[in-house]
């Protein structure tokens, strides 16, 4: 009996604490091998060959990126080409999933591990500023002159406290895609570049039908939601630091009733930018979709022989879009001239054009677009090229998690019928101001 | 002489002693205690990912707790944990105790259906989560086309998007997940009831409903606490299935203390909100796990 009393009492100690190590993530240890192999490479790098890089000897530095392997083919390309052109450096590369290098980065802030160069979503670019862990570069950036060629809102999002602490590297920004079988069924004129939110409103309501829905954006609780919700936000004269404005009114009582009236599918609610794609847009399933650039590929692998083209956003105050992409940020001073080197070659107007039509994006520098004929001819990607310039970065605020995880509760609280438009975003306008 | 070596062989039977226990108590120290300890402090700190590279991290006593207590969205998480595993224990253990008695009846292919119905508990929860998620898809879901076709609802129901729906959705998925578990455990317990005891009490005309509550539920007791207790446990840390289903929405009808924890740490990265709420969920559990033992040890004495 007294054996068993002790198997008991492990057991039920043992899942109590198995549930802490769920519940609290802490117990987890940092998996992809990134942070630790690059101890050992930091190590080296900062032992000899770092005192004295100009002697001949080569400068190790390391660069991670979380680009997929199909659109890191050009930039390790690129890489190779740098080291050529500079044989005292050598580049080494890690690559990390797209959902983790928030993660890893701030991992290895705390290990005291971090590459020299990264990349990492635009939107973070500040709140690693914010945390002291990227490296201030406004003297670099100003040097090197060429910043001004830079679209507005990518520019924007590197800058924190009027310091540069990255440069911008990959662009998009949303704007709607629409099935041109769906119009032309209905025998309804394309929208064009110019259209209102009431005719937005009026084509929504029209093009839905028991067949397919008007619009599709994705309502989910997470970023994603933030960056399809936020643009008609701001077309109407608001921002996240003025929800409880009568513009923000607007817009959200204007999604939640594509949203009550059956115009958008419940699903959006969890739906990711690619799920709804996936299962909405390219099956002909809805009329139209708040959708990025980089969609056009998994419509391409959904559904080839999808008829559709792309709009700009209507206007209401104006015809605003956010942008999404990627910056590149410089994580260490021990090696800055080289780092420096190294983000200067990649960001030249040349390479931003090579890489980012090459994955699909559009370049950050207004020059590099003047010069590429995808970005100035393609049916798609040229109109994401115009909506670019009327596009704002998210915040950039480095508590940016937070301030849109309130917008995510009221857009939730307001579609799910928990809270009404005006308590929601008020309650969110109020946090908002809390976390400021 | 002969004293001192009966010391070294105490000495040494003592250090072989160690040495079984000493591999199993690094592993519960480094992989376990370690972690728990340093996530109680980080909850007594004030962790974000402003300091977090700066290590200007600093002990701010209780503030973290007071601040997550001040978060309406901590109530409701606790509320929801509670409902969540109430229902989910309501409508399993019956489930699993009614299919583990069906399956101890020694009819054909009885052992094979009961394998079978492993396979459920087998599954990773996150596959079990995605497919309940397309089940009860308002657009294209199964369950919504089988209620129509029976003329139950005249109108795709929204399962997920509102939140008394979205919570039913998640039992619905957790039940069938968990029946399995309760019954082969049960089913297990049964197969040690002496099948006399009951012949004996047929023969003193016990009815079926009296042997089931003056035999087996008695004889059963102490694998139908543990089955409890486990089951209350692994459903009050119940995560990945909300995370996938819902991700604790519409708002917050469907978050969990799990799921809350997980949201604070890694989407707004107030690592010390975060731990303060997962260390919440730890004494909540523990709890469960001291009455546990008092039911457990309560039972030996009286043996």
């Amino acid at each position: 009996m007294k054996k068993k009393r002790l198997t008991a009492l492990f057991l039920a100690g043992l899942m109590t604490l198995s549930a802490i190590g769920c519940g609290s993530g802490q117990t987890q240890t940092p998996d992809t091998s990134a942070p630790a192999e690059t101890g050992s490479d930091a190590a080296d790098a900062s032992g000899t060959e770092s005192e004295a890089p100009a002697s001949g000897e080569q400068t190790t530095i390391e660069m991670w990126y979380h680009i997929s392997p199909d659109q890191a083919t050009v930039l390790l390309g690129m890489i190779d080409e740098f080291q050529t052109l500079h044989p005292d450096i050598k580049v080494e590369t890690q690559s990390v999933a797209f959902a983790e290098i928030k993660k890893q980065l701030s991992i290895g802030v705390a290990a005291n591990q971090l590459p020299d160069v990264t990349l990492c979503d635009t939107v973070d670019n500040v709140s690693f500023a914010a945390m002291g862990a990227a490296v201030d570069i406004t003297e670099e950036v100003e040097a090197w002159g060429e910043i001004d060629n830079y679209f507005d809102a990518p520019r924007a999002s590197a800058v924190y406290e009027d310091k540069y602490y990255g440069v911008p590297y990959y662009s998009n920004c949303l704007a709607i895609m629409y099935n041109k079988d769906i119009f032309d069924e209905m025998g309804l004129a394309y929208p064009t570049s110019d259209w209102t939110w009431d005719e937005f409103k009026d084509l929504v309501a029209k093009t839905t039908t028991p067949d397919h829905y008007g619009l599709t954006m994705s309502l989910i609780k997470s970023e994603e939601g933030t960056f399809n919700v936020l643009p008609f936000i701001c077309q109407a004269g608001a921002n996240w630091d003025s929800l409880d404005s009568d513009g923000a009114k607007e817009a959200l009582t204007m999604i939640n009733d594509f949203y009550q009236n059956g115009y958008m599918s419940k699903e959006l609610i969890s739906m990711t930018q690619a799920d709804m794609c996936a299962s909405l847009f390219a099956t002909g399933k809805s009329a139209m979709m708040v959708a990025g650039s980089w969609l056009n590929t998994n419509i391409q692998n959904e559904n080839p022989d999808l008829n559709y083209d792309v709009v700009l956003f209507p206007t209401n105050k104006a015809a605003t879009s956010l942008i999404g992409g990627g910056n590149i940020m410089m994580m260490k001073d021990e090696h800055k001239a080289a780092a420096w080197e190294l983000m200067k070659f990649l960001s030249s107007k040349e390479n931003s054009l090579k890489y980012c039509e090459d994955a699909g994006y559009i370049s950050p520098r207004t020059d590099a677009v003047a010069e590429s004929t995808v970005w100035q001819n393609d049916p798609i990607l040229s109109v994401y090229t115009q909506q670019l310039a009327e596009a704002m970065p998210r915040g950039p605020h480095p508590k940016w998690p937070e301030i849109s995880s309130a917008l995510q509760f009221a857009y939730q609280d307001v579609l799910s019928g928990t809270s009404s438009v005006e308590d929601a975003l008020n309650k969110a306008a109020a946090e908002i101001e809390a976390i400021k | 002489m002969t004293v001192k070596k009966k010391k070294g062989y105490f000495f040494r039977k003592k250090m072989t002693f160690y040495a079984f226990v000493l591999p199993g108590a690094i592993y519960m120290t480094v992989m376990i205690i370690l972690p728990i300890l340093s996530n109680v402090i980080m909850s007594f700190q004030d962790v974000n990912l402003m300091n977090f590279a700066s290590g200007d991290t600093h002990f701010v006593g209780l503030a973290m707790y007071k601040d997550i207590f001040q978060d309406k969205v901590m109530w409701t998480a606790i509320w929801n944990t509670l409902w969540f595993t109430l229902w989910c224990l309501i409508f399993q253990f019956p489930i699993g105790f009614a299919m583990a008695m069906f399956f101890s009846k020694d009819f054909k292919g009885s052992r094979f259906l009961r394998g079978i119905n492993v396979i459920a508990w087998m599954i990773p929860m996150v596959a079990v989560s995605g497919i309940f998620k397309y089940m009860f898809n308002s657009d294209i879901g199964i369950i919504n086309r089988i209620l129509m076709d029976l003329h139950l609802v005249k109108a795709p129901v929204e399962w997920l998007a509102h939140g008394n729906t979205a919570m039913a959705s998640i039992i619905v998925a957790n039940v069938w997940k968990g029946v399995p578990f309760n019954m082969i455990l049960l089913a297990t317990a049964l197969t040690t009831v002496p099948a006399d005891v009951y012949e004996s009490a047929s023969i003193d005309g016990a009815s079926r409903i009296q042997r089931f509550f003056y035999i087996t539920v008695p004889l059963l007791k102490p694998a139908i606490i543990s089955v409890l207790t486990l089951g209350f446990i692994y459903t009050f840390k119940v995560f990945d299935l909300v995370y996938v289903m819902t991700g604790g929405g519409p708002g917050s009808s469907t978050e969990m203390l799990s799921t809350l924890a997980y949201r604070y740490s890694f989407n707004e990265y107030n690592f010390s909100q975060g731990a303060a709420v997962a260390n919440v969920l730890f004494v909540l559990l523990m709890l469960v796990g001291m009455v546990y033992i008092r039911i457990v040890t309560k039972e030996d004495d009286e043996v």
